[in-house]
């Protein structure tokens, strides 16, 4: 079978299964199995932190993981580090396979087994499975970019017998399990070691769509990836006018860049001197840009993907988060460790990093008039903005550390132990 | 017996001693002219007819379709290559083969031009002998005045010998042709004038025009000699003449392309009570849609009108065929192998040939397919729109194409403003021929009914959807009712929904240990209302529903949230209540607002029984059935 492996990393994990049986109770072999349609996501840098955290250790990493971009910046890193990626969505079937077609004719098998005819998912798990049982793995991290997307690597891990823990990123009240993933989904969060959300909302909303309670859950906060060792200065506004950003993947299901739009498409805000600068990207630019355009917001600017946040933040006095669904956003994080203030919806975990009206604003709901009321609230404090930042600041090294990679490894390996 | 390595066996022997040999021929000829050209999508099939080039086919109006025309009219399908769907399933391939010889300006320059693949298209050893006999190819760039006179008299002989004509218009743009700026448009419509001959507003691929009575089909736009006359005089009569033609049919051909998957919705009420009234006035229906249950009862009514009906999803080819198909490499399968669903869709469109198509969406961004075969066969249609929700955004690369479809259309009817004015900004575009028609309801036989005398004064409210939680956002009322205040008081709620789902909704229910909630398959002949004192409607999508009207003519208010509170439908305090606003802690205030005068629920329940009747119309199906059919 080929394998997907980068390039000068193939051998540390076929090493794995070799490995010295002397040191075999104290290196462990972990494998994190990584779902996110995106080459590179805000849910991946929890695991990315951890794998180099534990290869720092002396553990052993192997990553598989979906969309894998081997010219992307962090997986150039691991692979530098020699941890294995493997691209779980590539191609995995062989020149006979594609030129036989090995299946039988679809009208000679019965139509509840057609499914099993589709090339892609068996074949990919098939291939996935060998790879598990050939790194033997002590455990497996299966990190998911929402609350069920990674069900089947779960369930993979499951048939094999092989422990695992689960992270979820994200959950979603738009995106309740319908009945014929739940199950699956609620065997998966049962048969893991542990549970790991990023936020408390997320755990109770998934608790509420499956049903149960978990006793092994826990909330873990995903490292700062721009830790600022002290909050920037505040920045001056320019002609007197506010400069407000909004950072996030350009999609408005879930980023609710909509909502923002119609707010702000509103005279009063349109006469107020502020301008909201748009940083990212996505499959929905035009949709947004046109939305921009047809409701005539002109104090609005797309600037596109920014490598460096704290650079945005040396411009910007307050980030505006419209989103219908969030983990716990690290633009949140990383404005606060910048000591700017945030006005958010209560999706995801914001509200629990942001104390209402002393070190942020949080919305009572993500629908426009909800948001509306709330930046109501915060021009009308816009005198208190820097003093907030400030509390800001102070709240959020309290309660998000920049080593939340090094405490999720120590985890990892104590669930390892527990074994 | 193991027929399968035998029938693998012929597959590659297909592909070896067929195709690759006939790609390589192409490729040879291709060559000669400094094309590239690869890829299966050149397979000829059997060519029908000969075709035919007008200006003013709708593709000619989005420079980003060209490469999507150049295939066609370069390769005889005998059906034109799907091109929407074509365009999306294999978007890269097409991009880097066929989208790299259109924008080096292959239309424009002198090099390629319109005869270099008229040479192209001859060479092809598959053209069938018939298309020979069309001797007066007209093929010129921006003729000269003693140009445009040989021209005519090439057409006026070709005329009077009763033979075809083509005339292929060197023009980019649809409009430009219709003001004259095309010469070859501008002569058509004279030639046309002159000979009283029929004009036909044809259609690339429409072949059938030309086989009836071998006449001239041509493209009509201004004249430009005028003979004395003016040139507004003259296009009066020219368009007169094209009314004159389409008004003495009088029984007229619709089609309903209807999107969805489900055998049957809500929302197919309202296609189902036109169809049924156009054909009962004499026309010709014709319903396509996706799985028609023959055991439904709309759809026996539909049959007992004498409707028309196709199921675009049922698939005659044999399974047998569709095997050996299979075994042709993807890249060497032709495009209208690529995704059959869609090609059907388009030969039933061709076999209905309709004056005007009604696509009928049950969600915005759902059914473009329908839309896109009616743009590529260029039959005009309206859009009817029931739902448009905040989380199901178009993403780019359907964004033009929604955009297109949507501005292309005759009329876009949504059923509310909430739906419109959310389409608009997901496309970014004012609709200027939008409109806001109202859903079709049907209102119960029976008068208000009596108010129900709750248990040991118990409050009883009922909820009805589809247990589709993303849309129907039951969970919120679930969330709402875990709360302290709820729980203490006297309330109970029914979740009516379909038996054998739910079960998400059910278990988190049980999670929140929520004993006041009771989940109950929905039977239509069983209403709620005679035991419960109000409806209650957490999602906007179930704002207008078939439900929410039938309670209200029962005489129970409806508790709802809204971002736009339409007062025609439910007026705050007066027959029901609703808030603005979608959130949770919206539809918390508007329930604590309606708790707080329970004691008027039954004053409020009877004004809104006596108002729904006269506020909704009970004939809107029919209303706008004439609209359509007089238009």
């Amino acid at each position: 079978m080929k394998q997907n492996t980068s390039n000068g990393s193939s051998g540390s994990a076929a090493t794995f299964t070799s490995s010295a049986s002397k040191t075999q109770d104290i290196r462990k072999n972990i494998v994190i199995l990584s779902w996110c349609p995106d080459p590179w996501g805000g849910c991946e840098v929890l695991w990315f932190e951890t794998a180099k955290c534990l290869l720092a250790d002396g553990h052993r990493v192997a990553v598989i993981k979906s969309c894998v971009d081997f010219e992307h910046d962090s997986i150039k890193e691991l692979t530098g580090a020699g941890i294995s990626v493997e691209d779980f969505s590539a191609d995995k079937s062989d020149s006979v396979d594609r030129f036989l077609k090995l299946k039988p004719p679809s009208w000679i098998v019965p139509f509840r087994h057609r499914h099993r005819l589709h090339p892609d998912f068996s074949r990919q798990f098939f291939w996935l499975a060998l790879r598990l049982e050939e790194l033997k793995p002590d455990l497996v991290v299966v990190s998911q970019g929402g609350n069920f997307d990674g069900t089947e690597f779960a369930i993979a891990c499951l048939r094999l017998n092989i422990p695992y823990v689960l992270i979820s990123h994200k959950a979603s009240e738009w995106i309740f399990p319908p009945d014929h993933v739940r199950e699956p989904m609620a065997n998966a969060f049962f048969g893991a070691q542990k549970v790991y959300f990023v936020s408390e909302h997320n755990r109770e909303l998934t608790e509420l769509q499956i049903g149960t309670r978990f006793p092994h859950a826990e909330v873990v906060r995903s490292p700062v990836t721009t830790p600022v060792e002290q909050p920037l200065a505040w920045p001056e506004t320019v002609n007197e006018r506010y400069r407000i950003a909004t950072i996030g993947r350009l999609c408005p299901q879930e980023k609710g860049q909509d909502i923002l739009l119609r707010v702000l498409a509103q005279n009063k805000w349109r006469e107020r001197p502020v301008d909201v600068s748009v940083f990212g990207r996505g499959e929905y630019d035009n949709g947004i840009k046109g939305m921009a355009k047809l409701l005539n917001v002109e104090n609005i600017r797309f600037a596109g993907t920014t490598n460096d946040v704290t650079d945005v933040w040396r411009s910007h006095q307050v980030l505006v988060m419209s989103s219908r669904a969030e983990g716990l956003p690290a633009t949140v994080v990383e404005a606060m460790y910048c000591g700017r203030p945030c006005i958010v919806t209560p999706a995801g975990g914001s509200a629990e990093v942001i104390d209402d009206g002393n070190t942020g604003f949080v919305a009572e709901s993500a629908t426009a008039q909800g948001f509306d009321k709330v930046m109501e609230r915060a021009w009308l404090s816009r005198d208190k903005w820097e003093a907030m930042g400030r509390q800001a600041a102070i709240q959020i090294r309290r309660l998000v550390k920049t080593d939340g990679g090094r405490s999720f490894a120590a985890k990892l390996i104590e669930v390892c132990n527990a074994r | 017996m193991d027929f399968q390595p035998f029938v693998k066996m012929l597959g590659t022997l297909w592909g070896h001693l067929v195709i690759r040999p006939y790609i390589a021929f192409l490729q040879r000829r291709c060559a000669t002219f400094d094309l590239t050209v690869s890829g299966g999508e050149h397979l000829a099939s059997v060519a029908e007819g000969p075709f035919v080039l007008v200006s003013n086919h709708l593709l000619m109006r989005r420079t980003e379709l060209w490469p999507t025309f150049y295939v066609r009219c370069l390769l005889p399908y005998h059906r034109p290559p799907d091109s929407f769907v074509y365009r999306r399933i294999v978007k890269d391939r097409f991009d880097k083969e066929i989208q790299g010889v259109s924008n080096s300006g292959f239309f424009d320059s002198p090099k390629y031009g319109w005869q270099k693949w008229l040479e192209l298209y001859f060479s092809n050893p598959f053209l069938r002998a018939g298309m020979s006999t069309c001797n007066n190819m007209i093929l010129t760039e921006k003729p000269s005045v003693s140009g445009q006179r040989r021209l005519l008299k090439d057409i006026e002989g070709a005329v009077s010998r009763q033979e075809p004509v083509m005339i292929f218009p060197q023009t980019k743009e649809h409009w430009e042709a219709l003001n004259g700026a095309d010469d070859l448009g501008s002569l058509a419509a004279t030639v046309a004038y002159k000979y009283n001959l029929s004009i036909l507003p044809s259609c690339l691929g429409n072949s059938n025009t030309w086989k009836k009575g071998n006449k001239a089909t041509v493209a009509f736009g201004p004249p430009f000699r005028t003979d004395g006359m003016s040139k507004s005089d003259i296009n009066k009569e020219i368009y007169a003449r094209i009314n004159c033609l389409v008004d003495k049919s009088t029984k007229r051909e619709f089609a309903f392309l209807v999107g969805g998957t489900e055998p049957w919705s809500e929302s197919d009420e309202l296609w189902f009570g036109m169809a049924t009234h156009i054909s009962k006035g004499g026309h010709q229906v014709s319903v396509v849609k996706y799985a028609v249950d023959g055991n439904h009862e709309r759809i026996k009514e539909l049959i007992r009108c004498n409707i028309d009906l196709n199921d675009y999803n049922a698939d005659s080819t044999p399974a047998a065929v569709n095997y050996l198909r299979s075994l042709v490499p993807y890249r060497y399968r032709p495009a209208a192998w690529i995704d059959g669903r869609y090609r059907r869709l388009k030969a039933r469109l061709l076999s209905i040939n309709p004056q005007l198509a009604i696509v009928c969406l049950s969600r915005n961004v759902d059914g473009l397919m329908l839309a896109g075969a009616c743009l590529d066969h260029g039959y005009p249609y309206i859009l009817i729109v029931h739902r448009a929700f905040d989380q199901l955004w178009p993403p780019d690369p359907i964004h033009a194409d929604m955009k297109f479809i949507y501005q292309s259309a005759k009329s876009v009817f949504f059923t509310s403003e909430h739906d419109k004015q959310l389409t608009e900004l997901q496309i970014g575009v004012k609709l200027s021929r939008a409109e806001i028609v109202q859903d079709f309801y049907r209102f119960p036989e029976h008068g208000p009914l009596r108010w129900p005398q709750g248990e040991s004064g118990r409050v009883r409210l009922a909820c009805l959807g589809t247990f589709s939680v993303n849309e129907d956002r039951q969970d919120m009322l679930l969330k709402l009712l875990a709360q302290k205040k709820w729980q203490e008081r006297p309330i109970d709620i029914t979740f009516y929904g379909h038996v054998n789902e739910g079960k998400s909704l059910r278990s988190a229910a049980d999670f929140l240990q929520l004993n006041n909630v009771t989940f109950s398959d929905y039977d239509e002949d069983a209403i709620p209302w005679h035991t419960h004192h109000a409806v209650v409607v957490p999602s906007i999508s179930q704002n207008k529903s078939q439900h929410v009207v039938e309670a209200l003519a029962c005489g129970r208010p409806a508790i709802m949230t809204s971002p736009h509170c339409d007062s025609e439908f439910v007026e705050h305090g007066v027959t029901g209540f609703c808030m603005e606003g979608q959130g949770e802690t919206d539809l918390d205030r508007v329930l604590e607002h309606a708790w707080q005068l329970k004691d008027r629920w039954e004053y409020i329940g009877c004004e809104a029984a006596k108002r729904i009747r006269v506020r909704l119309s009970p004939h809107a199906a029919k209303d706008l059935a004439e609209r359509l059919a007089g238009a």
